[in-house]
């Protein structure tokens, strides 16, 4: 009798034992399945290519993204081993216009970003790139002054004037007309941080999202 | 009487390997059950607010478009300058030997025929929202439209949006309209920025519309089968 009842016993504890596994089991198995819907997909940022001078004097060119206008580089490089950079912006049919002028050591160049025109094709950006920081130039396409005391602005040295805790990654491209993304990193380490640069404001605004 | 209580014993020394595994069997097939009832990707509109009314040619020159809080100057669109645009080269090649592929993670653009590349070039995908991944067919081409989604800060109403090629599988239906289009208010191309679609630079997305079919036939053209689409593959992937 005291068997039997032990057998009972036991055969209600394994039923209690097996259910619990089949809820754990299954609990764990839907997991699984609601993660691998969510699966995000990670992108890469992809490499931008910039137009980039070699050794002999060369010209190259970045037209806006309707077409219309046209960023030329020209390089030259002199007899004591310095680099010309001129860069000129022209609509179709009409002449050059400079609007920049600057002589480089050899090891530090100027390129013409991928995305250097703003949409409306109001302004162009540079990039200069040394062995230390890269420097970035924002213009009026028009080649007048950007400000009544500057012919451009300097996005790395505002940048580093007005958040000194954090470096500039890259500036790749245009938001809006005004606005120009600024991608940077915490200089003690840590999540990365986008900005917009606001052209007309002369200003930084942070973003809750990163633009990789 | 021993081998009876021996046998009884046997019965009550605790659960085999065998009732685990049909536990575990029986786990799997629940979860998968429980599972199907679960709402799968759904391909919501891209647009969520011009989707509602399909996708229609429209051409509006004396409007402007919000754009991050902002009036944003749309391009005038001179319609009777496409009866003089000139063919692009290959535009006559069969249909079936022309296809797109778009890869998400370098936001680069290839378009073929055949074994030939006819462009490669930056895009911008789905950045508030996932561009979907997979085989598409173009089933329609608008020459210009209206776009207008989002909320709050997000909400955008784009009049004129250049060369609009919508797109569609049996997963994500033409109702949802995605498509590949000209972006004309950032400049922002190989890195995210869209809310699904694939935005293009302006200068690249119409030719690729000219040589992408169903072959135009006016300014808004649907695919047949007489004339049907080019397909489209989009991917997250290091290569084709």
């Amino acid at each position: 009798m005291m068997e039997t009842r032990y057998n009972i016993a036991l055969t209600k504890r394994h039923k209690f034992e097996m259910v619990v596994i089949i809820i754990l089991a299954t609990t764990l198995g839907l997991f699984g399945l609601i993660q691998k819907d969510k699966k995000v997909n990670e992108r890469v940022s992809a490499v931008v290519p910039t137009v980039m001078p070699t050794d002999t004097v060369e010209s190259s060119a970045m037209e806006s993204p309707d077409g219309s206008k046209i960023l030329t580089l020209k390089k030259q490089l002199t007899t004591k081993n310095r680099q010309k950079y001129s860069f000129y912006t022209s609509s179709t049919g009409d002449g050059e216009r400079l609007i920049f002028y600057k002589e480089l050591e050899k090891g530090g160049y100027i390129s013409i970003p991928y995305n250097a025109w703003s949409p409306d094709n109001k302004y162009v950006f540079l990039k200069e790139t040394t062995s230390t920081f890269n420097n970035y130039y924002v213009f009026l396409s028009s080649g007048n002054p950007i400000s009544d005391n500057a012919q451009y602005v300097n996005i790395q040295e505002l940048f580093s004037q007005k958040l000194p805790d954090y470096k500039i990654v890259d500036v790749t491209g245009w938001a809006d007309p005004a606005l120009i993304i600024v991608n940077t990193q915490p200089n003690e380490g840590g999540q990365n941080i986008s900005y917009w640069y606001d052209v007309t404001g002369q200003s930084f605004i942070r973003l809750g999202t990163y633009f990789d | 009487m021993g081998r009876k209580k021996l046998k009884k014993k046997k019965k009550a020394t605790g659960l085999t390997i065998y009732h685990y595994v049909a536990c575990l069997v029986m786990a799997a097939v629940l979860a998968i059950f429980i599972h199907s009832f679960f709402p799968k990707y759904t391909a919501t509109c891209a647009n969520t607010l011009s989707c509602n009314e399909g996708p229609k040619l429209l051409v509006e020159n004396d409007g402007y478009g919000i754009f991050n809080n902002k009036k944003v100057s749309a391009p005038k669109i001179d319609l009777t300058l496409e009866k003089y645009k000139s063919k692009v080269l290959g535009v006559n090649s069969k249909p079936n030997e022309k296809h797109i592929y778009v890869n998400l993670k370098t936001q680069t653009l290839y378009a073929y025929e055949g074994k030939n590349l006819f462009m490669k070039t930056f895009i911008s995908s789905g950045k508030w929202f996932p561009t979907p991944t997979g085989e598409f067919t173009i089933w329609v081409k608008i020459r210009s439209t209206r776009m207008s989604g989002g909320s709050g800060d997000d909400y955008y109403d784009l009049p004129n949006v250049p060369y609009v090629m919508f797109f569609s599988n049996d997963k994500v239906p033409a109702s949802a309209g995605f498509s590949l289009h000209g972006a004309y208010w950032h400049n922002n191309f190989g890195h995210p920025m869209s809310h699904g679609c694939v935005n293009m630079r302006t200068t690249d997305v119409a030719k690729l519309y000219e040589w992408a079919t169903p072959i135009s036939d006016g300014l808004t053209t649907h695919a047949s089968g007489d004339n049907p689409g080019t397909k489209v593959t989009i991917y997250d992937g290091d290569s084709i």
